[in-house]
């Protein structure tokens, strides 16, 4: 049984956790309507972040009033409006720095949530994520010999891994933790905000070598997450582990994470919500109709999310060093194995639940079968 | 006359940070932080940085200390026990920050950059290596500090706001406890 933990008004923090909800639904709806004011001053969102951003609210939207919870409904929405500013935020500052500082204030703030992990392993990761994105950027910047720029663009690659939740704090997932002040909630809200916005205010101010260094730390890191996430989905005893293996996944070439940062959004994260009851051991994990069909959703099979987000991938893999198709094909097919386990472990929903999967579904399928539209939304 | 204000704010910075990183009660990390702030604060005005940013950093730096009064272990706890990697680190910070960034010092501004690269890294030593919340707070407070005298006006402002946002967060580990 799915049941709200306590009233409104008898949660501790619920005035700040209200203020935190209204000020974020504040500045996602500035920032968002920016190009419509008559004010210069206002940060603007490239038109890919802007997709990101509607990606996310719907996201949100159908997390809250279909998903089952735990938690109160209002105090999901407080905590998902904050989020949605604070990733509206890093996604319109154009300054590194200031997005390295903004980040601080967010993971702290996301940290101070009841969790079951302690406040400072919590709030440790996305720290040093600032750090080496501020370091990273200060040593891009400053005029000296050639090996700090290039230290400087390796440690905004690490930063942005950082921030995402991959090295070198790998946090815990822990199934008792509400969702959200969950990990996977993180990774789903602020590692792709950061993924889609940070290379691009990077990379035009690095010269060749640098960026050259930055592009390849992240390829690498790509195939290395994609490589752990695979294997690791598969072979651990956790239904909640395999749940944060498959998230973490950062592509080659720009169009392809940009389709995978909207399918974690509008998909992997909302159907980790759907599989919590299941995980918590609350109902039988069990493999029905529509579960067949997520399975095929969680495989990348076509014609759901995952398939151009592979073509793409392949497509500039073999562009830009064909044996890195190998590997990659390698991983992909495994990817099959565990998605059917992923699928088993979201255990059957009735009513609004039902149709909050289907919904979900259908993400699924319009970012598989429109990528093109989805691509031009996005300026790709 | 700017040269040797940005070379003493940025000392000052440093020593500031040293204080927040052997602090271990709430007022030695307040103490700590207000140094810091006066630090970075007379370093960036020296190397031109527009006055409005400047003086919001100086604000934002001065809430945090005042907000983290609020928790953590009661008295000044400068140099306990344990405080010795501390200081250890604190000069090889500096060793570090001059290695990689030395050739500015001729300026104001890059004076101002050693001052604030010191200020991050130590700050950010601190929050990697403790365990209680409000001194992990303090550190984020420094930090944040850190990164916006690193930058321009946007990240000055950026970085004194998240400062005193930062101080808003109950450091109580009781609210942990109790969670």
């Amino acid at each position: 049984m799915i049941s709200a933990r306590a009233p409104l008004g008898r949660i501790p923090g619920t005035p700040a956790l209200l203020g935190v909800g209204g000020v974020g639904a504040v500045l996602a709806v500035l920032i968002l309507a920016a190009p419509l004011l008559p004010v210069a001053a206002l940060p603007h969102l490239t038109p890919a972040a802007r997709a990101l951003l509607l990606a996310s609210a719907a996201a949100l939207a159908l997390t809250t009033v279909l998903a089952p919870h735990r938690v109160a409904r209002w105090e999901l929405l407080a905590t998902g409006l904050g989020a949605l500013g604070g990733q509206a935020l890093l996604m319109a500052l154009t300054d590194p720095l200031a997005i390295a500082a903004v980040l601080l204030l967010i993971a702290f703030g996301f940290a101070a949530r009841t969790g079951a992990r302690p406040f400072v392993e919590r709030a440790r990761g996305p720290a040093f994520a600032a750090l080496l994105i501020g370091l990273g950027w200060t040593f891009v910047q400053l005029q000296g010999a050639a090996w700090v720029g290039r230290v400087g663009a390796l440690a905004i690659a690490l930063g942005l891994a950082c921030a995402a939740g991959l090295v070198p704090y790998l946090a815990a997932v822990d199934a008792e933790e509400p969702a959200s002040s969950s990990f996977v909630a993180w990774t789903g809200f602020f590692g792709p905000a950061l993924a889609i916005s940070l290379p691009g205010r990077v990379l035009p101010a690095l010269p060749a070598s640098d960026g050259a260094v930055f592009g390849a730390t992240l390829v690498g890191l790509g195939l290395v997450n994609l490589a752990w996430g695979t294997i690791g989905a598969w072979r651990t005893a956790s239904d909640v582990e395999a749940w944060r293996c498959i998230g973490l996944f950062l592509p080659d070439g720009l169009a392809a994470s940009y389709l995978a940062l909207l399918g974690i959004v509008l998909v992997r994260v909302p159907l980790y919500l759907w599989a919590r009851p299941a995980l918590l051991g609350r109902q039988p994990a069990r493999l029905n109709a529509l579960n067949v069909l997520l399975a095929v959703l969680l495989a990348g099979a076509a014609p759901f999310s995952g398939f151009p987000v592979r073509l793409l991938v392949l497509s500039a893999a073999t562009q830009t060093a064909w044996p890195l198709a190998i590997p990659l094909v390698a991983a992909m097919l495994l990817g099959i194995v565990y998605s059917v386990r992923l699928a088993r472990a979201l255990g059957s929903h009735h009513g609004w639940a039902a149709v909050g999967l289907w919904i979900t579904l259908g993400f699924g399928l319009l970012l598989g079968v429109a990528p093109a539209a989805l691509r031009a939304l996005g300026g790709m | 006359m700017t040269e040797a204000a940005a070379v003493a704010g940025a000392v000052i910075a440093w020593f500031g940070a040293t204080l927040l990183a052997v602090a271990d009660a709430r007022r030695g990390q307040s103490l700590g932080l207000l140094v810091l702030t006066a630090g970075l604060t007379l370093a960036t005005g020296a190397a031109g940085e527009p006055p409005l940013a400047v003086a919001a950093l100086a604000l934002g730096g001065a809430a945090a200390a005042g907000l983290r009064l609020r928790a953590g272990r009661p008295g000044w706890g400068l140099f306990a026990p344990g405080s010795t990697p501390y200081l250890v680190g604190a000069i090889i910070v500096v060793i570090g920050a001059v290695l990689v960034a030395g050739s500015g010092l001729g300026s104001p501004a890059g004076a101002a950059r050693l001052g604030a690269l010191a200020v991050t890294a130590l700050a950010a030593g601190r929050i990697l290596t403790v365990d209680q919340r409000w001194a992990a707070l303090g550190g984020a407070s420094a930090l944040a500090l850190g990164l916006g005298a690193l930058g321009g006006a946007t990240a000055l402002l950026a970085g004194a706001v998240v400062a005193a946002g930062l101080g808003a967060i109950d450091g109580d580990e009781a609210v942990e406890a109790g969670g």
